[in-house]
């Protein structure tokens, strides 16, 4: 049954009542505009100005205005770019579906881009990247996640991927060598750690960004994300809890996000740590700290983790050819490769890499992650949010000691299987 | 007799002539309050209500092909256990921060009840917690509160009480005794700004029989303040309640409702469904279930302040 012929529910007025109190109602504004998943949107405007969303904050906004700007001064066509705010941009971007209102050009988390393609709220680019004939240049991970139902949705913009840090210092005057195994992880992370100073750290904050390192390790066991509550499961939750029994993590990695692990790091408190190549500027600057980056240790498999950024044009987009040349315009390799140092982010094309800036050892780790970087696939990205936070749950009932491996990674599966029914 | 009812027909018709404008004007002077309310309350409330009668999923609704399903989703909340176990986190963390609340607030209170030099200045002071926005408010008890660098580990280290830091916001029980201090501490000037409007309503002459009658400062407060402070503490429980049950903001930059689901109040369940699951008919519906308890206290509030106004 359509909501416009229940209850008289109109769009505009789902729009008008999403304004309301509860919060909940910002998104159930809804209006027209749905239904038009795989429509190529139409070019009525003239394509002398151009429309940009991104959630690029801090340090990360001056870059891709920089960039957007050059692009102004080289075509003459005015892009106006808007931040939103990470944690604010999906329930944005969703609410101005409803109205109508969306950019042309929507930068969007990779893993919501088959979201975004079931919605409707983007357009099917297959027959544009197609005829541009470039799609084989970029890596197989982030170009996989552009995809959705056959079609084409997106062009990766940048790429992360995850490694294993390791302070040198702490390693070799406890004897240690960079592990390359979890096993090695394990024994190396006992043995540097000491009172406060801790082996390993890692996010396990509470919501999705926690989840990453667990995944990881889960993956290296051989495991499947639909299968959480497998060997791979307690094989990876076991290993965890050992590393915390032995002193080597802190419980506050329960507490820590991203920024707080890299300033454990940074501190000289964590001998190693998991984390993203985002910091390798702020830890190249940090003073006299010495420090190496390693791929991502093996245990049945060799896993890293995708983080990634697509370029999407949406489906209000009344300048989708003119969108379309600026996102084509700013995946050319010389393009990317004076932008993306200042980023800390890696290509997303071969090409691209093949630059001297890429050559640098530290760079070439977190590059060469990219193989092997893992993402959910079409089936499991629409709904990885709620798989993830789902992890991050088990993970913290199992390090904080509430209850049992067994019975949190259940739970955990519970939730995945909700979510993927 | 005749003149009586002549003298009272007059106006009586005057008064029929000029209603119409008079009943158009009253009208107009409420207009705007009651568009307001109903653009910005009714209507949302309306529409929330509507939408949980639906299956929702984003991708549907954004399509227009969600599909009416009546009293499902209820159902399937009704039997959602995270649903009960946000009952009762929110209860336990509603009815503690009101507790917290008011004995702050009433210490305040009865602090400021009495002259002293600076006395403003100090209120004034007192007072800011509330008008700080709780974003600023919470940001700074995570700060605070934080396992590697707050600044309660370091005061409790240096006084020898604990060894080593403890992440009181990575564990159930303590995160949630630090989401109710942070709220109490929002709360308790406004619990103190009602307080002390009823205690100095209570006659000073009381407290000079009393004392003159040999009670001292302990049964004068036992005895005198807090019977006739009682009308003001309701409201002061009841607003406390009806604002309390609703936090989100404190609690999400705070906990994000963790760590698990030790401090998932209902608003964090809601928002979670909505805008992390993207199932908005189920988010709507945890919603309107939520609305049921402030509901009925507000009606209690405004059935016993009625009474109030009436004596």
């Amino acid at each position: 049954m359509n909501i416009v012929d229940h209850l008289n529910l109109t769009r505009r007025r789902l729009l008008i009542g999403g304004l309301g109190a509860a919060g909940l109602g910002a998104i159930a504004a809804c209006t027209p505009g749905g239904g038009n998943a795989g429509e190529e949107a139409e070019q009525t405007g003239d394509g002398s100005s151009l429309t940009f969303w991104h959630y690029y904050g801090g340090g990360a906004t001056a870059p891709i205005e920089a960039l957007l700007a050059k692009y102004t001064q080289e075509s003459g066509v005015a892009v106006t770019p808007r931040l939103i705010p990470f944690g604010d941009f999906n329930r944005t971007l969703l609410q101005s579906a409803t109205s109508g209102d969306l950019p042309d050009i929507a930068l969007v988390n990779a893993f919501d881009t088959a979201l975004f393609a079931d919605s409707g709220m983007i357009v099917d680019l297959s027959d544009r990247v197609e005829e541009w004939g470039e799609s084989d240049q970029y890596f197989s991970g982030p170009m996989a996640t552009t995809t959705f139902d056959g079609a084409t949705y997106a062009v990766p913009h940048v790429a992360d991927t995850y490694s294993l840090w390791v302070n040198n210092a702490t390693l070799a005057a406890a004897g240690q060598q960079a592990p390359t195994t979890w096993t090695e992880v394990e024994a190396v992370a006992a043995a540097v750690s000491e009172g406060q100073n801790f082996g390993l750290v890692f996010c396990g904050i509470e919501g999705v960004e926690g989840s990453t390192a667990w995944i990881l390790r889960f993956l290296a066991a051989g495991g499947d994300i639909r299968d959480l509550d497998s060997d791979a499961g307690l094989a990876a939750m076991d290993s965890f809890l050992r590393l915390k029994d032995a002193g080597a993590i802190s419980e506050g990695v329960l507490t820590w996000n991203e920024d707080d692990v890299t300033l454990q790091f940074q501190n000289g408190t964590a001998a190693m740590m998991i984390n993203s190549a985002s910091y390798l500027s702020s830890l190249a600057e940090a003073g006299d700290l010495d420090f190496s980056v390693v791929p991502m240790p093996s245990d049945t498999d060799q896993f890293s983790f995708l983080s990634a950024e697509n370029l999407t044009i949406t489906k209000d987009s009344a300048n989708a050819d003119a969108a379309w040349e600026l996102i084509t315009w700013m995946q050319q390799p010389d393009v990317m490769n004076e932008y993306l140092p200042e980023r800390n982010k890696l290509p997303v094309r071969s090409d691209t890499a093949e630059a001297e800036i890429w050559a640098d050892e530290t760079r070439q780790v977190f590059i060469s992650q990219l193989d092997v970087a893992w993402a959910p696939d079409e089936e499991v990205a629409p709904v990885s949010a709620e798989i993830f936070t789902g992890i991050q749950n088990a993970l913290q009932v199992s390090l904080s000691g509430s209850g049992t491996p067994a019975d949190a990674l259940a739970a955990a599966q519970a939730t995945a299987d909700e979510a993927l029914a | 007799m005749s003149t009586t009812v002549r003298a009272a027909s007059a106006p009586a018709k005057a008064t029929t002539r000029r209603r119409p404008r008079r009943h158009w004007s009253r009208y107009a002077y409420i207009a705007p309050a009651v568009v307001f309310v109903a653009a910005t309350t009714l209507y949302p409330l309306y529409y929330n209500i509507s939408l949980s009668l639906y299956d929702a999923p984003i991708q549907k609704f954004l399509a227009g092909t969600i599909e009416f399903v009546g009293l499902a989703n209820y159902a399937e909340e009704l039997r959602n256990p995270q649903l009960w176990t946000g009952l009762r986190v929110s209860l336990i963390y509603t009815i503690a921060t009101i507790a917290l609340m008011y004995v702050i607030g009433l210490a305040l209170a009865v602090f400021f009840n009495r002259k002293f030099v600076g006395r403003n200045a100090v209120r004034a002071a007192i007072f800011l917690p509330y008008i700080l926005p709780s974003v600023v408010a919470a940001n700074v008890w995570r700060w605070i509160l934080d396992g590697s660098y707050g600044l309660v580990n370091h005061a409790l280290m240096s006084v020898g009480i604990i060894d080593a830091p403890v992440f009181w916001l990575g564990q159930g029980n303590s995160a949630m005794v630090a989401v109710v201090l942070a709220t109490a501490w929002t709360m308790a000037p406004f619990a103190m700004l009602l307080l002390l409007a009823g205690l100095q309503n209570i006659p000073k002459g009381l407290y000079e029989a009393a004392s003159l009658d040999g009670a001292g400062p302990v049964t004068r407060f036992r005895r005198i303040t807090l019977p006739l402070l009682r009308p003001v503490s309701l409201v002061v429980a009841l607003l406390g309640f009806i604002y309390t049950f609703r936090t989100f903001d404190t609690i999400f930059i705070m906990t994000k409702g963790g760590p698990g689901d030790a401090t998932t109040v209902l608003p964090i369940l809601a928002y979670n469904e909505a805008f992390v699951n993207f199932e908005l008919g189920s988010g709507a519906t945890i919603n309107t279930l939520m609305l049921v308890i402030p509901t009925v206290l507000a009606l209690f509030y405004f059935r016993a302040t009625r009474k109030e106004d009436a004596l």
